[in-house]
């Protein structure tokens, strides 16, 4: 999963519900400001709607209801991470952008060693900073429209 | 196995277009020859149009197509010099000619694997033509090119201006292998290579001479270029049957002493012989340019996005100007964002019309298709097309082509009675299938009218009632336009035993479901005896709707106007109950009452039990007593039996063009959504989808099932 040759990755890092996520900075397209959102009826839960992207419409998700967690307020630092799906802009709803991280392959742990739920084929990985985990997610796998609900990961104590 | 050519891919690609533009235009006008024997023009056209492509084939050593089109010009020559008269056996000859090109064509695009034997084709064309050897090109005796140059003021003086820009002046003489078959290929191919040289000042013959076919095997050429002697030598020498090539330097040779008699008529076409395009075109290809659909896609897009801000340009000017009335930038501000907003209306109006196509591009296959249906089915049957220059969208067209084949189809099978049958009936031996096209405020209208026997009512009830599409009594009640309009009913088909032609009974309800996705509408009007009439409707463009913008619910949605009939304030009407849930009757047209708020906010529910009916109900009474809103009358199509539902909203906005977006995936299944689009300031509207919206959230009530039925 790593970039060829680099040993590398780089990360955007995200806060939802608490904790640190990042995802390929490949799949990112862009990160704005809340727009005003549409509401399409009979859209599955977690589809906030559809907003206007420079003339593109395209669907927001709530990262936080896909993923079962509480549904937080909307923030001065709430954004829009756009990310680019099969060549179709779609809209993930997070608390907060913290960075941009270059990530050493050897500091990502395979998701299973970490987290026991059934859930974890959305995750890359886990990869231990100085003072936090940050979760990869495969945001590709998150958002899948196949899957009908996924549960946040339930991370293990890990400090032993 | 597909057949490979050693051409580089894009010639292929551009021979494939000219081959498909000129099987169009043959396709049509070969079918127009059998009516039009005497029309000299349009022998002349095919003529020329087969010749075109034999030169063609020529040119990328498709010797199967040569041979092919090679017959077809000798049989064509022909009939052009009167020797041969046009029957139906020169006609079907070269109608199996044709489709043997396509099967060509097919083979050499790769989509083909078959590898067709022309010898069949080849053999019925002779028989066609029967006669004797096919009159070769005149060999006669040319004057030199000395000769024409001496009679030809315009051809010296482009002599001397090519000489005195520097690059030499070449005689070049090229013989040509007297055994070759297609001495006006090679010699074309000649011609065009100098072309692609230098300036070809004067060539004997002239291109137009070779197109002609009155070449000969030998070119004499004056070519100014500044390549050495040994590499047009070289060039000449590697086109097939090319027996010699000499290259020397040009010196006029007694130029001024030849009696100017000599020079032939055609001369003067020697003057552009060296701007001469380096294919022979048709009038219809003349003055265009081909586009890959996805980049005019791109680019309507882009102009979408300048329409969206533009309003918003203007929105914001608006507000400023009347913040800071006396402001002088605010001024400049306002009279740039109206100008930007007129050239952005023509530039928009530009683009849509680039996307436009005359309907005649699917027009020009049915004469074919009518043909062969009538010829299979043993019936006489003139198709007349009518608007084939009504333009409209690409993206519509593409749609239409199959309800169309299908109407058609259905006319000449079911609605066309045999020739003995009219004769009996006195009516006209010959039937007539009548396509037409014109445009509508707003729209195209597209018939396809037969003079056969009609739809005779009492039948399609007999027949609904057995298939259960309708009960007996509701039958009854239909009048007999309701009853006709039965065909378009899912499972429906009429014939009694089903035919190859008109298929196994899916027909009619596709037709119908299909012109209806595309905002459309189709309609029936049948005289029994006299003739039956379809009529389409259809929008000039998909990409954009004239849509009513109203809000419910605190969204705002657009309902395209072609579904609204009506809209009428709440008072106007008389409200009732029918079954528990709430109904309206205006005029005298009772109808079902649905809040729009409240059907979106519940559209996927599949049924409601009768106490949240009742609550929905209530809810949507209240919604109606708060004051202030409207009632949109809408349907599902245009004809009379269509389902007309009342939708109450809390305001309207607007009227205008909108631009439709296609919604991803991801937002589940939308029912009753048809797409999005974006308003002036920025904000995502949702575009309805009326017949979906009402097939959604019609519950069964008395009232509704009576109007399913009906509808059904």
């Amino acid at each position: 999963m790593a970039e060829q040759g680099t040993g590398e990755r780089q990360l955007v890092v995200f806060d939802l519900a608490g904790e640190n996520y990042g995802v390929d900075i490949n799949t990112v397209r862009e990160i704005i400001r809340m727009q005003q959102v549409t509401h399409v009826p009979d859209a599955p839960e977690y589809v906030e709607g559809v907003m206007n992207l420079r003339g593109s419409v395209i669907p927001v998700i709530d990262l936080r209801k896909r993923f079962g967690l509480t549904v937080g307020e909307e923030t001065a630092e709430s954004r829009v991470v756009v990310v680019d799906i099969a060549g179709q802009g779609i809209g993930v709803v997070v608390d907060a952008v913290r960075e941009v991280l270059r990530i050493r392959d050897e500091a990502i742990e395979p998701a299973s060693a970490v987290i026991t739920t059934a859930d974890s084929f959305y995750l890359q990985g886990i990869a231990k900073l100085e003072d936090r985990l940050l979760i990869l997610l495969d945001i590709e796998r998150a958002l899948d429209e196949q899957v009908d609900e996924l549960r946040a990961p339930q991370r293990q104590a890990l400090a032993a | 196995m597909a057949l490979a050519l050693d051409i580089p891919p894009d010639d292929l690609k551009v021979f494939l277009q000219e081959v498909e533009s000129i099987l169009e235009l043959l396709d049509e006008d070969v079918i127009r020859l059998e009516g039009e024997a005497d029309n000299e023009e349009l022998l002349q056209e095919i003529f020329r149009a087969a010749h075109t492509l034999k030169g063609s084939s020529g040119m990328v050593g498709f010797s199967a197509m040569v041979d092919l089109t090679h017959k077809m010009e000798d049989l064509l020559d022909r009939v052009r010099k009167g020797t041969l008269a046009v029957t139906s056996e020169i006609v079907d000859a070269l109608l199996m000619s044709l489709d043997g090109l396509k099967e060509l064509r097919d083979e050499l695009a790769g989509t083909s694997d078959s590898q067709l034997d022309v010898a069949p084709i080849i053999e019925a064309l002779q028989r066609a033509a029967s006669g004797d050897a096919p009159a070769a090109a005149a060999n006669t005796a040319v004057p030199g090119i000395d000769a024409v140059l001496a009679g030809n003021p315009t051809l010296r003086a482009a002599l001397e201006a090519a000489a005195a820009s520097g690059a030499p002046v070449w005689r070049i003489t090229v013989g040509l292998d007297p055994e070759c078959e297609w001495k006006s290929v090679r010699l074309f191919q000649v011609l065009n290579d100098l072309t692609g040289r230098g300036e070809l000042v004067a060539s004997v013959p002239t291109l137009q001479e070779v197109e002609e076919e009155r070449g000969g095997e030998r070119v004499e050429a004056l070519l100014a270029a500044a390549t050495a002697p040994e590499a047009l030598e070289e060039a000449l020498l590697a086109i097939d049957d090319v027996a010699t090539a000499t290259i020397e330097v040009y010196e006029p040779r007694a130029v001024e002493s030849t009696p100017a008699s000599v020079a032939p008529p055609v001369a003067e076409r020697g003057k552009d012989a060296g701007t001469a395009g380096p294919t022979p075109k048709i009038d219809s290809l003349a003055q265009t340019v081909r586009i890959d659909v996805a980049k005019l896609d791109i680019l309507i897009n882009l102009v979408g996005e300048l329409v969206i801000d533009r309003t918003r340009v203007a929105q914001v000017s608006r507000t400023l100007q009347s913040r800071y009335k006396e402001d002088e930038q605010v001024r400049v501000l306002a009279e740039t964002s109206t100008h930007i907003a007129k050239v952005v209306d023509v530039l928009h109006e530009s683009m849509m019309q680039a996307r436009m196509l005359p309907v005649g591009v699917i027009f020009s296959k049915f004469p074919r298709l009518v043909r062969d249906l009538a010829k299979n089915m043993d019936k006489q049957i003139a198709l007349v097309v009518e608007g084939e220059d009504t333009e409209i969208d690409r993206s519509v067209i593409e749609e239409i082509k199959d309800p169309i084949i299908h109407l058609i189809r259905n006319s000449v099978d079911h609605g066309v009675e045999s020739a003995e049958e009219r004769i009996a009936l006195g009516k006209s031996e010959k039937a007539t299938v009548r396509l037409t096209a014109r445009h509508g405020p707003g729209h195209v209208l597209i018939t396809v009218a037969d003079d056969g026997r009609g739809i005779d009512p009492l039948k399609i009830r007999d027949v609904a009632v057995m298939k259960g599409v309708i009960s007996a009594e509701a039958a009854q009640r239909l009048s007999d336009s309701e009853a006709v309009a039965l065909i378009f009913a899912p499972g429906f088909s009429t014939a009694a035993q089903t035919t190859e032609v008109s298929g196994r009974g899916v027909g009619m309800d596709i037709v119908r479901s299909k012109i209806e996705s595309l905002n459309g509408s189709v309609e029936v009007d049948s005289q029994p005896g006299r003739g039956t009439t379809f009529v389409l409707r259809l929008p000039l463009t998909l990409a954009t709707v004239r849509g009513l913008l109203v809000s419910a619910g605190g969204e705002t949605y657009a309902i395209p106007l072609a579904y609204v009939r009506e809209i009428v304030r709440p008072e106007a009407t008389l409200q009732q109950t029918v079954g528990g849930r709430p109904a309206m009757q205006l005029r005298n047209m009772a109808m079902g009452v649905l809040s729009l708020a409240e059907m979106l906010k519940r559209a996927g529910v599949p049924s409601m039990g009768g106490a949240a009916a009742a609550a929905a109900a209530a809810a949507s009474t209240e919604e109606r007593d708060r004051g202030d809103n409207y009632v949109v009358v809408v349907r599902t199509g245009e004809a009379e039996t269509d389902r007309t539902v009342a939708l109450t909203v809390d305001e309207l906005v607007d009227q205008q063009e909108i631009v439709v977006k296609s919604l991803s995936g991801h937002l589940g299944r939308a029912r009753g959504i048809a797409g999005a689009t974006i308003l002036g300031d920025g904000q995502v509207a949702l575009i309805l989808d009326v017949p979906a919206l009402i097939k959604n959230a019609q519950a069964p009530t008395v009232l509704s099932r009576e109007a399913e039925r009906i509808a059904a």
